[in-house]
């Protein structure tokens, strides 16, 4: 039960589903380890997922160094069919184009879109500006409509 | 959250991602598990071994404390008994009456017993004894020299026994009994003024310890009863495991009061883990050419140890000492678990034989101990020790180091 829900989050983190089980391997490490600190009066689910997403940024910034920082060239127009393709994508489809996404862009994505995060907030936890979060949203959102469009369009 | 809408996030694409990520249907995967419990042991032996080195740091500080309160306690004893000595001296020594004469018999024995040396007795002054071997060369034998000899024979003699007679009353011995026996030795040694002379420059031995008495001068022989915990790693001294044990006997041969050889034959119990680069298993053993992050050996073996021991620092009834040599270990049995960073099923995970491989000479052994005498045959030593490779061991032939303390019950032989 917790495995899928752990995955689900790392999975839109990483970049493929090796590094998400590693991700989410140190994040169970970090449960068992912590365990002691849990609030047994509050729900599970939300101390784990943040455990998770806290993980999922510590990966982010072991290997910022080694992440190049390209963005695609495919900038695409505004999604305009998106109705009648949301129901025909699977959910496996879905993670597969937020992988492709470079790490700074997909990271700023999935705090924004999927956790909620402020742009100010996001700024803090990645040592960005606030800027460069908001831009980070903006092509990662371009590019997952153009990847849309290539591959769902026809 | 309010904020959120005044970033106007809910457009379309937005929407389109927060429902999918809630649509997951992720199949459980084995390995991932797998791989949790791997780390989840590891963290677990990491725990263990660090409540085992803080074990031994305890027990390491609590042996020197000891040991400190042992030499203390040692100390205030001797300047205990020198006080009684320089207040005996008055009326049990007799003093020369020379204004440059050499120091008294009491002071002598005293200094004797400042330095710590219970090897070395009190002896008779340098200056009186070259007199006498300067008397005897000039002089050629003669009745009247024959005088002469008994006359510094006896003079010698008293000199000698008078305080020991102090000391050993004040340790609580039988003066007279003992008395006899170092009349004995006296005689014996000092049988002709020639040997008086010899036997002074090279400072003869008269007891004043029961200990020192007998075992220093005819324990020729030493069987222990060793056994103790052992920490072991393969290819450096960084990686240790669980704690193993060691269990076996040693013999000693006394060579004098100081050096001795040791054997023995000790069971050991060995506990390691090697890198995927510290272990060597025959070419081809691991197939598709997936080889272990990690090895956990799990081994007993025979190690012989043959060291030569040192007698650093001699005691009443203990000593500090030092032992290097070199050992020999047999394999009895090897058991290896093999750990994978990406397992795939059909990857050997054990090996497991009783194998009886000899390695001889493999590893230099170097440990440093300290003995205290309980009973009079019998005798505790506790004694770390570390084994540094000289050669690759096992089926794995990996470089083994070893470290632990064995604690060891030793009956002497040749009282």
């Amino acid at each position: 039960m917790f495995y899928a829900y752990g995955m689900s989050i790392t999975l839109r983190y990483a970049d493929s589903r090796d590094q998400a089980a590693s991700i989410l391997n140190d994040a169970f490490m970090k449960v068992f380890t912590n365990i002691e600190k849990y609030d047994m009066d509050r729900s599970f689910k939300p101390w784990l997922r943040q455990i998770v997403v806290n993980t999922a940024i510590n990966y982010y910034h072991r290997t910022k160094n080694q992440q190049q920082m390209e963005d695609l060239k495919t900038a695409g127009s505004q999604l305009g069919k998106e109705d009648h393709i949301i129901s025909g994508i699977s959910y496996d489809e879905i993670i597969e184009m937020v992988q492709q996404l470079t790490p700074g862009y997909r990271t700023v994505f999935n705090l924004y879109v999927i956790e909620g995060f402020k742009h100010r907030e996001i700024a803090e936890m990645l040592d960005i500006s606030e800027g460069t979060s908001k831009s980070n949203l903006a092509k990662a959102k371009r590019n997952l409509q153009s990847i849309l469009e290539k591959n769902f369009s026809s | 959250m309010s904020d959120q809408k005044n970033e106007n996030r809910n457009d379309a694409l937005e929407r389109f991602f927060q429902q999918k990520a809630e649509e997951y249907n992720i199949s459980y995967n084995e390995e991932d598990w797998l791989k949790l419990e791997d780390r989840l042991n590891n963290l677990d032996q990491q725990r263990r071994r660090r409540t085992w080195r803080r074990l031994i740091a305890a027990a390491v500080v609590l042996a020197f404390s000891i040991l400190a309160y042992l030499i203390i306690n040692n100390q205030l004893q001797i300047d205990k008994l020198n006080r009684r000595l320089s207040n005996n001296q008055p009326t049990q020594v007799h003093q020369p009456s020379t204004p440059d004469a050499p120091p008294t018999e009491s002071e002598e024995l005293t200094n004797s017993h400042s330095d710590g040396n219970t090897d070395q007795e009190p002896t008779l002054k340098s200056s009186e004894n070259e007199t006498i071997a300067s008397k005897e060369q000039k002089n050629e034998p003669n009745p009247a020299s024959a005088n002469e000899n008994n006359r510094i024979q006896y003079k010698n003699y008293s000199l000698t026994v008078k305080p020991m007679n102090i000391v050993m009353a004040t340790l609580g011995f039988d003066v007279h009994s003992a008395k006899s026996s170092d009349i004995k030795l006296i005689k014996t040694k000092n049988s002709s003024v020639n040997a008086l002379a010899t036997v002074s420059h090279s400072k003869p031995t008269l007891v004043h310890s029961r200990d020192n008495s007998t075992k220093h001068n005819v324990v020729r022989a030493s069987l222990g009863l060793v056994m103790g915990p052992d920490l072991s790693t393969a290819g450096s001294m960084a990686h240790f495991y669980d704690p193993g044990s060691k269990i076996g006997v040693t013999l000693d041969y006394n060579f004098n009061s100081r050096f001795a050889i040791t054997g023995g034959i000790i069971r050991t119990r060995t506990l390691y883990t090697a890198k995927g680069g510290d272990y060597h298993p025959p070419i081809g053993y691991f197939s598709n050419g997936s080889v272990p992050g990690k090895t956990v050996a799990d081994c007993v073996l025979l190690d012989i140890p043959v060291s030569l021991k040192y007698n650093l620092l001699q005691f009443d009834r203990s000593r500090f000492y030092t032992t290097a040599g070199i050992s020999s270990y047999i394999m009895l049995n090897e058991k290896y678990s093999f750990h994978y960073d990406n397992y795939q099923s059909g990857l050997k995970r054990e090996w497991n034989h009783k194998t009886g491989s000899r390695y001889w000479l493999s590893n230099a052994s170097l440990s440093v101990g300290y003995e205290f005498d309980i009973l009079n045959h019998w005798s505790l030593r506790a004694e770390p020790y570390l084994r540094i490779p000289i050669k690759e061991v096992g089926w794995g032939k990996v470089n083994l180091y070893s470290m632990g303390t064995v604690v060891s019950l030793n009956y002497h032989f040749g009282h």
